[in-house]
C-alpha cells in the first residue's frame, strides 16, 4: 500500500467512522436513559432513507428540505416505536430487545411490500461535485459526513450538558424516581429523548444513503455495526462511542484496502471480541452498581 | 411447571410420541409428514435455546450458528471424506458443542447486554465463514446432494431412510432431548441454573461458580443444536448459509419466547406452531412475515410467559373446576392446590 492509497484509506476510514458514530449516538442515548437494547434502529434508518428518496425523486423536493422532513418523520417513528414496543416492557431486561426484533422484522417486510426489493439510489446535487487535493479526489457528499458528525456531536454535547432539558435527561437516567420527585416529568423526558434519537438517526440516513443503495434489508448490518460500537465504547457512554466508531471505521477501511472487504463484518466483530477480552466493559466503563 | 410425577409424565410423553408417529405414518400425506419431521428438528433446537436463554437466563443470539456448524460439519464430512453418516452426525454435534464451549469461554463472563451483543457477533462470524469460504462451503450457493444415511439392517431386509423413518428418528431425538433437559432441570444443577437466572450475584455469593455452570449449559445446548443441524442436513439434503444467519437466530428467539421461557414443553409446542403457522398464513400472502413480527411483539407485550403460561392458565382453570366439584359434593372448604 503506497502513501497515497494509505491517505485515501484513512480518509475513507474517517468517513465510515463518522457514519458509524452518527448511527450509534441514538442507540447510546436511549441505552443511557432507559437501558433498552433497540434492534429496530437500523430499520428506522432504512425507512428514513426511503422517505428521503420519495421526497427527492417522487415529490421533487430539494435535498435539504427533504432532510428536515426526514428528521421529523424519524423522530415521529421513534416516538411511536417507544409507545408501541417499549413502554409496556421497560421494566424487564430483555423485553424491549425481543419486541424490537419483532418490530424490525415487521418493518423490513413492510418496506419490501411498499417499495419492492429493487435497490434505489437517492440523487443529491453534491454527489457529482468532486473535491481534488493533490492526488486525492472525492465527492463532496462523502466529505459532508465528517463536518456533519462533528456538528452533531457538539450539538448533542451542548444539549445534554448545558440545557435544562439535558439536565432533566441526565437526572432521569440517574434515577427516574428521584427525578420525578424533583418535579421532572419522566414521561416527557423519555418522549423527548426518543425524538432526539430519531433526529440523530435521520442525519446519517440522509447523508449516507446517496452513497449506497437503499434496500429493505440494509438496516440489519447497520444495527449490528451500531451495537459493535456501542458495546466497544461502553454502553451509554457518548465519548466512548465516538472513539469506538473511529476505531471501527479505520479498521474497516484498512481491511478493504487490503482487499478483504468480504470479511468486513466478521473482522469488525473479531475486533469487538478481542477488545472485550482486554476491557470487558468497553473503552469507558459504565457506572456499575450491583445489589443483591 | 405442573407438578406431575416424572415417570408418569415420561410415559404420557412416550404415548403421545407413539401416537404422533402412528398419525404421521398412516393418516398424514407426504407434506404433513415433512412438516412433522421439521417440527421435530426445530423442537430440539428451540428446547436447547431455551436451556440457555430461558433456564440460565443468558440471552444469546447465535443459536442458529451452532445449528449451522452441526449441519455443515456433518454434511462436509459425509460429502468429502465419505465417512459413515452416524459418525458424521456425532462429530457434527460435538463440533457444535465445542464451538459452544469456545463461545462460552469467550463471552460468558460479560454481563447481560454485553453477552447478547457478543454472542450475536460470534454468530455473524460463523455465518460469514460459511458464506465466504467458498472453496470449502461452496459459499452462498450452499451444499447440495448431501448423502442420506446408510440403510438400516433389519431382519432379512434393510430399511431405507424414508421420511417416516426420519420422523421416528426425530421423535426419538426430541424425546431424548426432553428427558435430558428435564433431568438437568430437576437436578441440583438445575436448581443452580435457576438461582443464576433469578439473581446471579446472590448465587455467586453463596459459593456457586456461576461461570462454570453457564459455560456447561451453553456447551450442552449447542451440542443439541448441532445434533438438530446434522439431522436437518441429512434430511433436507441441501443447506445454504442463509438458514443460519442472524435473522434465523432472531426467529429462534421468537420461537423460544412464544413457547415460554424456561418451559421445554412450551418449546415443543411453539416449534410445531412456527412450522405449521407459515402454512396457515399462506392466506396472508406477502403479509406473512409481517404477521410474524407483529405476533412476536404482541406475545411479549400481552403474554410474556408464552404458550406455557397459557397452558398453565388452562390447567389451573381445570384444577379450579375440579376443586369446586369436590368442594360442593364432598367436603366444603377444600381449596384447589395452587399451581406454582
Amino acid at each position: 500500500m503506497g502513501v497515497e492509497e494509505f491517505v485515501v484509506q484513512i480518509f475513507n476510514g474517517l468517513v465510515i467512522g463518522s457514519t458509524y458514530v452518527l448511527l450509534a449516538l441514538g442507540v447510546t442515548l436511549i441505552y443511557g436513559l432507559l437501558n433498552i437494547i433497540n434492534f429496530a434502529h437500523g430499520e428506522i434508518f432504512m425507512l428514513g432513507a426511503y422517505f428521503a428518496f420519495v421526497c427527492v425523486t417522487t415529490w421533487g423536493l430539494s435535498y435539504w428540505l427533504s432532510a428536515i422532513l426526514v428528521m421529523i418523520i424519524c423522530a415521529a417513528m421513534y416516538v411511536v416505536l417507544d409507545f408501541v414496543a417499549f413502554k409496556k416492557v421497560r421494566g424487564f431486561e430483555l423485553g424491549p430487545l425481543i419486541t424490537s426484533i419483532g418490530v424490525s422484522i415487521f418493518l423490513q417486510n413492510l418496506a419490501l411490500i411498499v417499495f419492492g426489493g429493487d435497490p434505489r439510489q437517492l440523487a443529491t446535487p453534491y454527489l457529482d461535485e468532486i473535491i481534488s487535493y493533490g492526488m486525492l479526489s472525492f465527492s463532496l457528499q462523502r466529505f459532508l459526513i465528517i463536518p456533519a458528525a462533528i456538528i452533531t456531536i457538539i450539538g448533542l454535547y451542548v444539549l445534554i450538558e448545558k440545557t435544562t432539558i439535558g439536565r432533566a435527561i441526565r437526572a432521569v437516567s440517574q434515577d427516574r424516581h428521584v427525578a420525578s420527585l424533583m418535579g421532572i416529568n419522566p414521561t416527557l423526558v423519555i418522549f423527548f429523548t426518543f425524538a432526539i434519537a430519531g433526529v440523530l438517526v435521520a442525519i446519517p440516513s440522509v447523508l449516507v444513503s446517496p452513497l449506497f443503495y437503499i434496500f429493505p434489508l440494509m438496516g440489519v448490518t447497520l444495527t449490528l455495526k451500531a451495537y459493535i460500537i456501542v458495546v466497544m465504547g461502553g454502553f451509554g457512554n457518548i465519548l466512548g462511542t465516538i472513539i469506538a466508531g473511529m476505531i471501527l471505521g479505520l479498521t474497516e477501511s484498512m481491511v478493504a484496502g487490503f482487499g478483504a472487504s468480504r470479511w468486513i463484518d466478521a473482522i469488525s466483530f473479531l475486533v469487538l471480541v478481542a477488545f472485550l477480552l482486554v476491557k470487558p466493559y468497553g473503552i469507558i466503563s459504565e457506572r456499575r452498581e450491583e445489589n443483591v | 411447571m405442573v407438578a406431575a410425577p416424572t415417570r408418569w409424565r415420561l410415559l404420557a410423553l412416550i404415548m403421545l410420541f407413539v401416537a404422533a408417529y402412528a398419525f404421521g405414518t398412516t393418516f398424514a400425506n407426504d407434506y404433513v409428514l415433512h412438516l412433522m419431521v421439521l417440527t421435530c428438528i426445530f423442537s430440539v433446537l428451540v428446547m436447547s435455546h431455551n436451556l440457555v436463554t430461558g433456564y440460565v437466563g443468558l440471552f444469546h443470539l447465535c443459536h442458529a450458528a451452532f445449528f449451522g456448524v452441526g449441519a455443515y460439519v456433518s454434511a462436509l464430512l459425509a460429502i468429502h471424506l465419505h465417512l459413515p453418516i452416524p459418525l458424521t452426525f456425532v462429530i457434527g454435534a460435538c463440533a457444535a458443542g465445542f464451538s459452544g464451549l469456545t463461545v462460552g469461554l469467550l463471552s460468558v463472563r460479560l454481563g447481560g447486554h454485553y453477552f447478547a451483543i457478543v454472542s450475536l457477533g460470534l454468530g455473524v462470524i460463523v455465518y460469514q465463514v460459511l458464506n465466504n469460504w467458498v472453496t470449502l462451503t461452496a459459499g452462498p450457493i450452499g451444499l447440495s446432494g448431501i448423502p442420506l444415511p446408510p440403510q438400516i439392517p433389519w431382519i432379512r431386509k434393510s430399511i431405507d431412510w424414508t421420511p417416516s423413518i426420519f420422523l421416528a428418528f426425530g421423535l426419538v431425538l426430541v424425546l431424548f432431548t426432553y428427558v435430558v433437559f428435564t433431568r438437568i432441570q430437576d437436578s441440583k444443577v438445575g436448581l443452580i441454573m435457576k438461582a443464576i437466572r433469578e439473581n446471579e450475584l446472590a448465587a455467586a455469593c453463596v459459593g456457586i461458580r456461576t461461570n462454570r455452570v453457564k459455560i456447561s449449559a451453553f456447551t450442552i445446548a449447542s451440542f443439541f443444536a448441532g445434533a438438530a443441524g446434522g439431522m436437518y442436513a441429512h434430511y433436507t439434503r441441501i443447506i445454504v448459509p442463509e438458514q443460519f444467519s442472524f435473522m434465523a437466530s432472531a426467529e429462534l428467539v421468537a420461537m423460544t419466547v412464544l413457547g415460554g421461557l424456561g418451559s421445554f414443553g412450551g418449546s415443543i409446542a411453539s416449534a410445531a406452531f412456527f412450522t405449521i403457522m407459515p402454512e396457515m398464513l399462506r392466506v396472508a400472502g406477502q403479509w406473512r412475515l409481517e404477521s410474524f413480527g407483529a405476533l412476536l411483539v404482541i406475545v411479549v407485550l400481552f403474554f410474556p410467559r408464552g404458550m406455557a403460561g397459557l397452558g398453565e392458565l388452562i390447567w389451573q382453570g381445570f384444577g379450579r373446576l375440579r376443586g369446586r366439584v369436590v368442594a360442593d359434593g364432598v367436603t366444603k372448604g377444600t381449596t384447589s392446590r395452587g399451581v406454582a
